[in-house]
């Protein structure tokens, strides 16, 4: 009689992928509950095709936990969007894909190395100072995106501004913000 | 708001996430979500595939495969699969030992194993990135083990089969160079990274930074700007407000080219335009720092050239290391300074012999 075995859904990646080490697999179907349909997103942004992309999500599960035991991931969320990730590359170099739309699918924000952490809600309401030097369409977008809370679609239409240009000017504003925290950091510690 | 990477996002959970993409949440839900995918690159990668046209539905179908939902060849696989297996089972159980398996029961892996097994018992393998080798499956194998990932209803517990020989993989090929499976290829090995000279200067091959094959990433132009008495026709770095992307090699030839000329401050917004898009791009740090040394733009040159020193990719440690203590010794003078230049002598690199002389 098979003894049915309930996987605590509460538990970490990291755990889960320690007892899928172990050969219990039950833990994977709580890894596929969680990650399925994200990496079928990831999928889908590369390849563009349904079942392509199904048939990503499902080779990489089904050869996860082969590949588990025989790499130490300390990171699984990070590790297994970068196996989707070249997977997806691979597979358009297969296909003949020319490598300028390879490349143009790389994100904006950077390729899967080491990236930085995010700027904390907390540490922007401390920088009111650094925030006036900003760039002005950069530092509107900041205060209403983080000190307000807005969504992009707001700022989008309080600006009157495109969303993926409020991402831009997010990302450059974050940046420039800690640039100044650094420099400012420098100062004093001079 | 937990920011421990490892343990479950249950603030952004899939659901939440199709839920923003259909347009379902308020503004305040919204921008919780967008906040995460800001912090989450997987996040934000899978919420632009699922925003493609019929991704959310086929997102669904794979969330909770039914059955009866799955394409006819992989239920006819799956019948395939079952009957051989279960034949396999049959005939090598000894008498006192055979279970009677009930018809429509599914062939999973064994707790002990753990391992499919394909369709007519074989395994050969199929190198999946150069490094790995895996058993290839039938279509039918990897439904049934896609559903083997949930707790099934009550099968019979099979003997376990001994795990299949495993065929060593044909090495992959990246390029010109074969990959050996057993050296996986490791941006920490900086004496097998591949470089590239433009201009009497250094790069890492952008295949090493990016995992491509041949050029890298596409670089947009668009903070760059031109200097009004620039003498030159045609100049890559300066640019539109919206350049459609250039090839990544090329934007560095014309960096390292101003660089080369001594034209710092063009060379400095050259690579700026890189990190503004990949802010670990190990070339540019290094070469904004340094731009920035020769600038005397010294607290950004101190910042690019610590980034450089500390990336993952560690092609430009030494040459990082000797400018940034040249950095300090500028600003701090040669006390502070001293302990860095120790530091590089013991390294016995290219710059010891020249710490040796400033210590």
């Amino acid at each position: 009689m098979f003894l049915r075995r309930r996987t605590d859904t509460s538990l970490s990646d990291e755990d889960l992928v320690l007892r899928i080490r172990g050969g219990h697999q039950a833990s994977l179907a709580v890894l596929w509950d969680r990650y399925a349909q994200l990496l079928f997103g990831v999928a889908m942004k590369y390849l563009k095709d349904v079942d392509r992309s199904k048939d990503a999500v499902l080779d990489l599960f089904t050869v996860l936990p082969e590949r588990l035991a025989k790499q130490e991931v300390r990171q699984f969320r990070s590790w297994v969007h970068t196996v989707m990730r070249n997977h997806c590359l691979m597979e358009l170099r297969k296909a003949g894909v020319p490598m300028d739309r390879a490349i143009e699918e790389m994100p904006i924000a950077g390729p899967p190395v080491q990236e930085e952490g995010p700027l904390l809600e907390a540490d922007l309401q401390r920088m009111e100072a650094a925030i006036e030097h900003l760039d002005p369409d950069q530092r509107a977008c900041i205060r209403l995106f983080h000190l307000e809370r807005r969504s992009y679609k707001q700022v989008s239409e309080q600006l009157d501004m495109p969303v993926e240009q409020v991402r831009s000017h997010l990302q450059n504003g974050r940046r420039n913000l800690r640039i100044a925290l650094d420099q400012r950091q420098d100062r004093h510690e001079h | 708001m937990n920011t421990d990477a490892s343990t479950p996002r249950d603030d952004i959970s899939p659901e939440l996430l199709k839920q923003y993409l259909r347009g379902e949440l308020d503004p305040a839900g919204e921008h919780r979500v967008e906040q995460a995918m800001d912090a989450d690159p997987l996040l934000r990668e899978a919420a632009e595939g699922l925003a493609l046209p019929g991704a959310l539905a086929a997102a669904e179908a794979l969330r909770a495969p039914q059955r009866s939902h799955w394409p006819a060849r992989l239920l006819g696989g799956g019948i395939v699969a079952v009957v051989v297996v279960l034949g396999v089972l049959v005939l090598r159980m000894p008498d006192s030992a055979r279970e009677v398996v009930l018809p429509g029961s599914t062939p999973v892996a064994t707790p002990e194993t753990d391992r499919p097994v394909a369709a007519d018992g074989s395994a050969a393998t199929l190198p999946i990135d150069g490094r790995d080798s895996v058993p290839a499956l039938a279509p039918g194998v990897a439904m049934v083990q896609a559903e083997a990932f949930r707790e099934p209803t009550p099968v019979q517990v099979v003997p376990r089969e001994p795990a299949p020989d495993r065929i060593e993989p044909v090495p992959a090929r990246i390029g010109d160079r074969p990959v050996d499976p057993a050296q996986p290829t490791s941006h920490t090995d900086r004496s097998s990274r591949r470089l590239v000279f433009r201009h009497g200067l250094k790069l890492v091959h952008p295949s090493e930074l990016y995992g491509l094959r041949v050029e890298g990433p596409g670089i947009g132009g668009q903070r760059a700007r031109m200097g009004s008495a620039d003498p030159q026709p045609v100049d890559r770095l300066a640019t539109d407000a919206q350049p459609a992307p250039i090839p990544y090699l090329d934007h560095m030839d014309d960096v390292l080219a101003a660089f080369a000329a001594g034209r710092w401050q063009r060379a400095q917004e050259g690579t700026q335009v890189v990190l503004d898009q990949y802010p670990e791009d190990v070339n540019a740090q290094f070469y904004n720092g340094l731009a920035a040394y020769e600038l005397g733009q010294d607290v950004k040159a101190r910042r690019w050239l610590a980034a450089a020193e500390r990336n993952t990719v560690n092609s430009f440690q030494e040459e990082a290391a000797w400018y940034g203590a040249l950095v300090v010794e500028r600003t701090e003078g040669a006390e502070v300074a001293r302990p860095l230049f120790e530091r590089i002598a013991r390294t016995g690199g290219f710059y010891a012999e020249r710490a040796r002389a400033r210590k």
